[in-house]
């Protein structure tokens, strides 16, 4: 049972410094049914503190619109998804593939091209964060993640 | 030009849409004309099916030991089908491949059945439990031996239906199909 948080907020961080990346990282999100990976969608660029954030009613506007692009993948509702968020930074090489896949494919929406154009993830190793959502709602859900530099920019 | 040259000469009873049909042979490539609308519908499914494989390169049935394997796809291999949205089929009939990546380019599981396809959006709905204000305007179907993998599949189907997943892109996608409201 998933009680989404009204707002869900990234940060990433320097695994060697400690301090924010900055701008224009590509940040994902997964949620998971029975251990699972169900939904999967993009949360967005950070900003120059490294801060990326999407709120709940983001959350279920694109989800809603991905159950209406694949009526047969997406038959369980959000509420019934397991407690847990993993959040993602995909890098290097892995990035490069899915930049080249973004811009390749017509369906992808301009928006989204924009922002696999813009990401500076290449330069960066990948990296995923679990976090448990509690139970009762609340507000925001705060995750700090710590990820590797495979190269300078 | 004999004009019942095809169905071996009696349109009555026959179709013959590739002009197969022959006493010779036992008439085995000659389609049946049915007064049964059920029939009917089959027969027209059967068509469209065969027009989507014809326009993808695969095997045109009845078309001899020569032309057995045209392209990717055997004839009388198993099919597997898939109910999909208007913006899928489009990338589909594109690329003739199922994508396991949503429009986030986000990986996604992909469901599909190896039932019997159904030309009816509604009773799709019906038999795999999909939201009524998701109904499906295509179907397409594929080879399921380029399946690469199996993974539990998320969600629940009708008792009398059966569905399978995959993480993995389905190459050698057929042109999708339009469903009747």
């Amino acid at each position: 049972m998933l009680t989404l948080p009204n707002r869900i907020q990234a940060t990433v961080v320097d695994k060697t410094t400690g301090s924010p990346l900055g701008a224009d990282i590509l940040v994902a999100f997964r949620l998971l049914v029975g251990g699972q990976v169900y939904y999967a969608d993009l949360m967005g660029l950070t900003d120059k503190d490294g801060n990326v954030a999407l709120t709940r009613e983001q959350l279920e506007r694109q989800f809603r619109a991905n159950q209406k692009a694949f009526p047969m993948d997406y038959r369980i509702p959000l509420a019934d998804c397991d407690p847990t968020l993993r959040i993602v930074v995909t890098g290097g090489a892995e990035f490069e593939e899915l930049r080249r896949q973004a811009v390749d494919t017509r369906w992808v929406a301009p928006e989204v091209r924009v922002m696999y154009n813009r990401a500076l993830n290449a330069y960066l190793d990948t990296t995923t964060q679990q976090a448990d959502v509690p139970m009762l709602p609340t507000d925001a859900l705060r995750i700090a993640m710590l990820v590797e530099r495979l190269r300078p920019e | 030009m004999n004009a019942y040259g095809f169905g071996s000469g009696d349109p009555i009873s026959f179709t013959d849409p590739f002009g197969l049909c022959s006493k010779e042979d036992g008439y085995k490539d000659c389609c049946h004309l049915s007064s049964s609308p059920d029939d009917a519908a089959m027969v027209y499914m059967s068509l469209l099916f065969e027009l989507g494989d014809a326009m993808n390169g695969a095997s045109v049935p009845g078309d001899g030991a020569a032309g057995a394997l045209v392209g990717e796809v055997a004839q009388g291999e198993a099919l597997g089908t898939r109910y999909v949205s208007k913006g899928e089929a489009d990338e589909i009939a594109d690329t003739h491949t199922i994508p396991a990546t949503n429009a986030a380019k986000q990986p996604k599981i992909i469901h599909y059945t190896t039932d019997e396809p159904t030309m009816s959006a509604q009773e799709a709905l019906e038999k795999y439990n999909l939201r009524p204000e998701d109904k499906p305007t295509h179907l397409v179907r594929f080879p399921l031996r380029n399946v690469q993998d199996k993974v539990n599949p998320l969600g629940t189907v009708r008792a009398d239906a059966t569905q399978v997943a995959t993480s993995k892109p389905i190459p050698g996608a057929h042109t999708p199909i339009p469903l009747q409201a």
